[in-house]
């Protein structure tokens, strides 16, 4: 509708009975709804008002009519004074709150059979920050974000498919996505429309199995006045709280040590040849057994290393509060044949770690209409965005075997620099020193100054749509609609690490060779330069002819098209050795030939990091999509879509899948048995249909790629992709919805219940395969299947109105899933363990169900971990934890993804003040919890809080359910643990997202000008949760640190 | 105006129609990543042997690990993992992790060769290829035999001619058809199908490689000899090794070579036939691993091995650090060494003596040090033999060897029995054990439904 230019018509001419007064109607083009509002002049000056169906009676005897409103084109006309329509089209770009855009075209709401969740631009702006979709979750019925599991991502009404790709497709003004979605500037997004089921989706095809998103920018009127909007911000946060990871306390830790050095656990590794560092109590503990340090003195050194707590410097030290701004400003202006907008943002983040990021994004809009009829839309995005990068975070501060002792020191009192463990042990780094290597210690409080890292975007989204609309003949209705977006984005990566950098020294103290005091180094001193370059170039190419006619109380919609998607990414890697900034000049290395590792004296090649990429995706699709409105009353929607792709090895018969989708919608408010007053609202929809997924790593072929060359023969060598798997096919995904919308009270409360359901066929699944065959454990096949469903209800109401204004929106999804078939030979129970975060794949149950080990708590005599055994109480933990025990054997917790999701926003206005907030919930799931793993302790110094209440004495194990700490260490052991149903935690919980306060200050003046100033809060916390450990079940590492923001908007 | 609008919209409606018809086929049939191939030519293939991470770097190491080359502490053996324990202990179940084992990376193998074998014959041979094509398909068929014959060691009882036809040796997938399933074929079956294969490559691949981490024609003869030793047709091994050596008998001085560097033997030394290395699990490296004192022991004072090989860890206690890899990993190849003694030892059998003698003396002058080595002239054939089982062992420990050897030499009634101290608890394995013949990881018997070993 926003590229369709002045039609006027008159349609048939209804038969007149002679009455004295004439009756005409006012519809919309191009949906043919019934204009209320607009405005009737007659040449005399009288003015008549159309009513809620559109209609209005004049006088006869008149002239001409002048027929104007204030979102549509004024249209003059004559006639005869029989009954009469007049059609008017909109204003350019005036989206009607009411209309959501599918991407190919904008659909009255009231004529949507199809389930879609709107979000404007008013509820975007209540969250402020450079993401945009960031900020649907509890917002978007529907819509949610798994951060836990090994596919996560966003998920609109749960899964569709069980191993393939389930992010939905993201499509921003007419075509699909392909950039960094962070280079979208929030403050252009007029509005984000989340498809969800088939009839609003499949006209997506083969990519929309996952739901779509479309995300409409904002668009310029022709006929308007300058119109100047600013608005900034300012956020800051708390830093993260390193107490979440959940580590071992630091006099456990030490706790530990000393019990692995009394049971002689350090003995092999003291003398490795790959001299792998010990941590400094371990060391003491040496020297002492040694005979180098007085038991007094350990012991007082100890108690000295104990005072420092790791996570408490990086509290201190290295996080800071992150702070990021943004400033932006946009312009629109209309004559009667142009009209234009121009938007740019500014964006500024550091983050708690000094992570920096700068987007610049500018975006220029034009509308010509060239002739009558004929449109010219173009607008031009282009955006460039820096990141640069920090410290190292804590829990990537690692030593080559393991962890950090907890109670490492990052800094002395002066604030300078201390080493810690890093691959190897302290004295016998000081004991390269003296051979003339490089400083060989790592310092990571300040190591991160001496390396740079870079990442560099820019992006150039240019897009031309030619429209042409026929306003009178045999073709009248018909508007034909050329589209051509180019995008490219080139992405250059940088890596220096600075000769002081420890990565730097490390690489070139490795390769050095030491002759007496002559040093040789194959690579040389300076700095270590890597790059990266990526660039997208992006083609779409779209023609949409499309038809709308109402011919009486018969309304006709209807759209074809052909699209073609071609992508090309290339890629490059680079590295260079002793880099020099200033001179740009690098050293020339051998990569050749190998060295030996001056520590093991094992031999290897300098890494050598050049490399070539380039992936091609070609899409041609031809799809329809047809409506059929009668009487304003009952509409029937068909779509239907065929899709190709270049997708390797698929056969030629799979290479173009047919998808299609059927919806209806009845109005029962039009109909005349209908008398009810208090109810507005009443539409019933209902649609099925197919939309498909494919996975392009999938393939009919066994296809090879070439990796590398081989150091040896110098020959390039190639290893396996995919394995041929001729009957692959596409993922299938049928949709049935059945919604009600409501209104009543004069809107007062409206909104919708729909209940869907999915039936997913032809999924891939990872059919076990016998390892004997070589090409691993698993094939992927189209043997699976899942149902899910479930309702949303979503609940407007305006709760008070008046001088104290009160709304809430409320938003309750229900969703389950269950897989139907699926191809799993292996009964072993161990391998449906990872609740978590890979999917289980059992019959019967959730895609992401959580088992567990059946668990008859610790024995009271030595804190063991008992399980059961064919129903015996037992510690045989290879039984346990092997193929003793089956499927059959485990205990069902739950599901790991949330059956209800629910949200609460409300908003309260006074006057100038408003204020709003919003709750969400997540409720009916259960996650498994990390606890304390004493091989990992043991093995890699990663430990776990829960280690302080362990089982130690007879009687714990009435009030703990961790084992005992035992040596020597037993894997299965802390499997069975790990595995069973003492680590598993209800996730159900209350979330308080965020709450906003603004003031509206009115300017004067005859147009409203207002600036809105803004006081928000975001992500403060869970309010309630179900396990008391006091663990986010949302977040794996640390959940989003509370935000504050300070801002104003201001339309000028 | 209008009909020249509608003249330009059919124009424009044509255009797309023609771009469509003629460009749809060509962008359908593009490449969506370049680099990926259907292997079909004979780059590829060879590309395929190429990937020396999976060729040469994943020889099995469950052998050497049940072998009796090294022990460990209480302590050390604690510290590892339960698979790594289960397996040193000798366990019925449970000795290998699911996923990335020995059975698994022996079968990622045999799938590349199968793809070379079965495809290779696509290409046509003529006169401007064909010693590249002899070549790659002598070296799909020189991987898939070592594979199987790795295999057969470690999952079969050694070969007894008696018993040879039911005793289970190793399924012979032969071809890449994943849903074929797999069936254990005899031993007998499983050694016929790996001569069969050397022969095959023996009579393509040549005399020399690019480089030794491809198989050669020296290398088929050195591994037929191995494979033929294995049966005890010290005939056979013996022409085969003479063969070999025939092609290639470099030895090194270790006179030659410097004991400074933490592991002193180079790489790709001249007496590395073909190259590979077994992916080597912590027990087996020195920081665990502990040398036998009586083994260490054996080594006479002017041994330059006894640097050259070890390295010293606490008093008197000694890790391995001879592996021809230059590394912890260790070297499973096959050398100039192992063939003089194959050689030796069949000579010895047959009665040969003073040849035998002369392999013997051969190997030994290089490495002992300049001037202090006494020819060996030994003359009784039972110590002739004797002397020849103990320079094997002192040269080819920790290569992956012993295991087998003691399956062998028990056949020949040497009596080999091995135990095993844990924490108080003793653990042995009597010679003839079934359990000999490792337990194939429970998971690939369930999905298989292949016959288990029985203890």
């Amino acid at each position: 509708m926003k590229n369709i230019l002045l039609i006027l018509l008159l349609s048939l001419a209804f038969l007149s009975k002679g009455m004295a007064q004439i009756k005409g109607w006012v519809f919309s083009l191009p949906d043919s709804l019934p204009l209320a509002g607009a405005t009737i002049k007659t040449q005399n000056g009288q003015t008549f008002t159309s009513n809620n169906r559109g209609e209005f009676t004049v006088a006869p005897g008149w002239g001409s009519l002048t027929i104007s409103h204030l979102a549509y084109q004024s249209k003059v006309i004559k006639s005869d004074g029989n009954p009469f329509s007049i059609y008017l089209l909109p204003l350019i770009n005036t989206l009607d709150e009411v209309s959501i855009n599918t991407g190919y075209q904008t659909v009255p709401k009231e004529r949507a059979t199809g389930s879609f969740t709107l979000i404007t631009q008013n509820k975007l702006a209540e969250q402020q920050g450079s993401n945009l979709l960031g900020r649907l979750e509890g917002l978007a019925s529907g819509f949610s974000v798994d951060r836990k599991s090994n596919n996560a991502g966003m998920m609109i009404r749960g899964l569709s498919s069980i191993n393939g790709p389930r992010s939905p497709l993201i499509v921003v003004d007419n075509f699909p996505y392909e950039g960094n979605l962070d280079n979208l500037n929030p403050n252009d997004v007029e509005s984000i429309s989340i498809l969800k089921d088939a009839a609003a989706a499949s006209i997506w095809g083969a990519r929309a199995g996952n739901g779509v998103i479309v995300i409409t920018t904002k668009k310029a009127r022709f006929n308007s006045s300058l119109q100047v909007q600013a608005g900034a911000f300012i956020q800051t946060g708390d830093k993260p709280n390193p107490a979440r990871l959940r580590g071992i306390g630091v006099s456990d830790f030490i706790l530990s040590e000393r019990f692995l050095f009394g049971n002689g656990f350090y003995m092999p590794v003291e003398n490795a040849a790959n001299k792998a560092p010990l941590s400094p109590v371990v060391e003491l503990l040496i020297a002492n057994r040694d005979g180098k340090i007085s038991s007094a003195d350990m012991e007082a050194a100890i108690a000295d290393i104990a005072r420092y707590d790791l996570a408490a410097q990086y509290r201190d030290l290295m996080y800071r509060n992150p702070i990021s701004s943004q400033y932006n400003l946009s312009l629109s202006s209309g004559a009667e044949k142009i009209s234009w907008n121009f938007a740019a943002a500014y964006d500024e983040n550091k983050n708690a770690l000094d992570a920096r990021y700068k987007r610049l994004s500018v975006k220029s809009a034009q509308n010509f209409q060239l002739a009558k009829g004929l449109m010219l839309n173009t607008q031009f995005i282009y955006t460039r965005s820096q990141s640069l990068g920090g410290k190292t975070d804590l829990n990537e501060l690692t030593a080559i075997n393991g962890k950090l002792p907890p109670y490492t020191r990052l800094a002395d009192d002066h604030g300078n620099a201390l080493p810690v463990i890093k691959n190897y042990r302290l004295g016998y780094i000081n004991s390269t020193a003296t051979n003339g290597l490089l400083d060989w210690n790592y310092y990571p409080y300040t190591d991160y100054q001496f390396n740079k890292t870079q990442s560099n975007i820019a992006d150039l989204v240019g897009s031309f749509n030619l429209s042409y609309v026929f306003d009178q003949g045999i073709f009248q209705g018909l508007s034909l609609n050329g589209y051509y977006q180019y995008q490219q984005q080139q992405t250059s990566g940088l890596t220096l690490q600075g000769l002081q950098s420890y990565g730097a020294r490390n690489l070139i103290n490795s390769y050095s060779q030491v002759t007496g005091t002559a040093v040789k180094r194959p690579v040389p001193l300076g700095d270590i330069l890597s790059g990266s370059d990526n660039m997208l170039n992006l083609h779409q190419f779209r023609f949409q002819p499309s038809y709308n006619r109402r011919f009486g109380k018969h309304n006709i919609s209807m759209l074809t098209g052909a699209e073609l998607r071609s992508s090309e990414v290339h890629n490059s890697n680079s590295r260079s050795y002793g880099y020099n900034a200033d001179l740009l000049k690098s050293v020339n290395v051998d990569y050749a030939n190998t060295y030996p590792n001056f520590v093991t004296g094992s031999n290897s090649f300098i890494p050598n990091g050049e490399s070539f990429a380039l992936t091609a995706n070609n899409f041609i699709s031809f799809y329809a999509n047809g409506a059929y409105t009668y009487h304003d009353k009952y509409t029937l929607s068909a779509s239907a879509r065929r899709d190709a792709s270049n997708l390797f090895g698929l056969n030629t018969n799979d290479k173009w899948s047919p998808l299609w989708s059927v919806g209806l919608v009845w109005d029962i408010t039009k109909e005349s048995f209908f008398k009810s007053t208090a109810i507005n609202i009443l539409n019933l929809r209902a649609s099925y249909g197919l939309t498909g997924n494919v996975n392009p790593n999938m393939s009919a072929l066994t296809t090879i790629g070439y990796s590398s060359v081989s150091p040896y023969t110098q020959t390039a060598f190639a290893n396996f992709v995919a394995y041929a798997n001729p009957e692959l096919r596409w993922e299938k995904s049928a949709m049935l919805n059945i919604g009600l919308d409501f209104g009543i009270f004069n809107k007062r409360l409206s909104g919708s219940l729909e209940y869907f359901n999915k039936k997913g066929t032809d999924l891939y699944g990872r059919a076990e395969i016998d390892h004997t065959t070589g090409i691993g454990s698993s094939i992927i096949k189209n043997t699976a299947a899942m149902i899910a469903g479930g309702f949303d209800l979503n609940i407007n109401s305006q709760n008070l109105v008046g001088n104290f204004k009160w709304q809430s929106d409320f938003f309750l999804n229900f969703y389950r899933d269950q897989v139907t078939d699926y191809y799993l030979t292996t009964q072993q129970g161990s391998a449906y363990l990872n609740g978590n975060t890979s999917i289980t794949g059992i019959s019967g149950y959730p895609v992401y169900a959580l088992f567990s080990y059946p668990w008859a708590g610790l024995n009271p005599a030595n804190g063991n971990p008992r399980g059961l055994l064919n129903g015996i109480v037992s510690e045989d933990y290879a039984s346990l934890t092997g193929t003793a025990t089956t499927i059959n054997n485990l205990v069902y917790e739950g599901p790991a993804l949330p059956k209800f999701t629910l949200a609460l926003g409300n908003n309260f206005e006074y006057g100038h003040f408003s204020l709003n907030f919003r709750l969400s919930a997540k409720l009916g799931y259960v996650f498994r919890r990390e606890s304390i793993n004493y091989s990992n302790l043991f093995s890699s110094r990663n430990g776990h809080i829960d280690f302080a209440d362990r089982w130690q004495q007879s009687g714990d194990e009435q009030h703990t359910n961790v084992p005992s700490m035992v040596y020597p260490v037993n894997g299965n052991r802390d499997g069975f643990y790990a595995g069973s149903q003492a680590t598993v935690s209800k996730g159900d919980h209350i979330r308080l997202q965020y709450i906003n306060l603004s003031y509206l200050l009115k300017l004067r003046g005859n147009r409203s000008r207002d600036i809105r100033f803004y006081l928000s809060a975001s992500n403060l916390g869970i309010l309630w949760q179900a396990d008391r450990n006091g663990i986010d079940p949302d977040y794996l590492l640390y959940p989003p640190a509370t935000s504050y923001t300070i801002g104003f908007k201001s339309n000028l | 105006m209008k009909t020249k609008f509608i003249h330009r919209a059919s124009m424009l409606l044509f255009l797309i129609f023609a771009l469509t018809a003629t460009g749809c086929k060509k962008l359908l049939d593009e490449k969506p990543v370049k680099g990926l191939q259907i292997p079909s030519t004979l780059q590829d293939f060879q590309a395929l042997l190429d990937a020396y991470v999976l060729i040469n770097r994943s020889d099995p190491s469950a052998g050497e690990m049940s072998a009796d080359d090294y022990y460990l502490t209480d302590a050390a053996l604690s510290s590892r993992t339960e698979e790594e324990k289960a397996t040193y202990t000798w366990q019925n179940a449970n000795i290998f992790t699911p996923g990335a084992n020995d059975w698994a990376s022996l079968y990622v193998v045999v799938y590349r060769a199968n793809t070379v074998l079965e495809n290779i014959g696509q290409v046509q041979r003529n006169a401007s290829n064909q010693l590249e094509w002899d070549n790659i398909k002598g070296q799909a068929a020189y991987l898939r035999a070592k594979a199987f014959l790795q295999g057969v060691g470690i999952w079969s009882l050694a070969y007894d001619e008696a018993t040879a036809a039911s005793d289970l040796g190793m399924p012979l997938r032969l071809g890449t058809d994943f849903n074929q399933p797999s069936v254990r074929a005899s031993v007998k079956e499983t050694y016929l199908q790996i001569i069969e294969d050397l022969k095959l490559a023996a009579s393509l691949l040549p005399n020399t490689p690019l480089h030794v981490v491809r198989p050669s024609k020296p290398a088929a003869y050195g591994l037929l000899a191995r494979t033929y030793l294995h049966m005890r047709d010290y005939e056979n091994a013996l022409h085969y090794a003479d063969l070999c050596l025939s092609l290639k008998s470099d030895l090194v001085d270790y006179n030659s070579i410097s004991a400074t560097p933490s592991y002193p033997m180079p790489q790709f030394n001249a007496e590395v036939i073909h190259d590979s290395y077994m992916s080597t699990p912590s027990i087996l490296a020195n920081t665990y691993a502990r040398i036998p004192a009586e083994l260490y022991a054996a080594y006479e004072a002017n041994d330059l091995r006894k640097s050259l090989f070890f390295r010293n860890v606490e008093t008197g206690v000694y890790g391995f650090r001879g592996s021809y890899v230059k590394s912890a990993q260790l070297f499973t190849g096959l050398a100039v060494d192992e063939m003089y003694l194959m050689r030796a030892e069949c000579l010895a059998r047959k009665g040969e003596i003073i040849k035998a003698n002369n392999d013997l003396n051969m190997l030994l002058i290089k490495r002992y040090k300049t001037g202090t080595f006494v020819t060996l002239n030994l003359t009784d054939q039972q110590s002739l033999l004797a002397k020849v089982l103990t320079e094997r062992r002192k040269e080819l420990l920790m290569r992956g060897l012993r295991w087998m050897d003691i399956k062998r030499l028990n056949k020949e009634n040497y009596n080999i029995s091995i135990g095993r101290n844990y924490n108080g608890t003793i653990f042995s394995l009597p010679a003839g054990a079934k359990r000999f013949a490792l337990p194939i990881p429970e998971y690939v018997i369930t999905a298989s439904g292949m016959i288990q070993n029985q203890y």
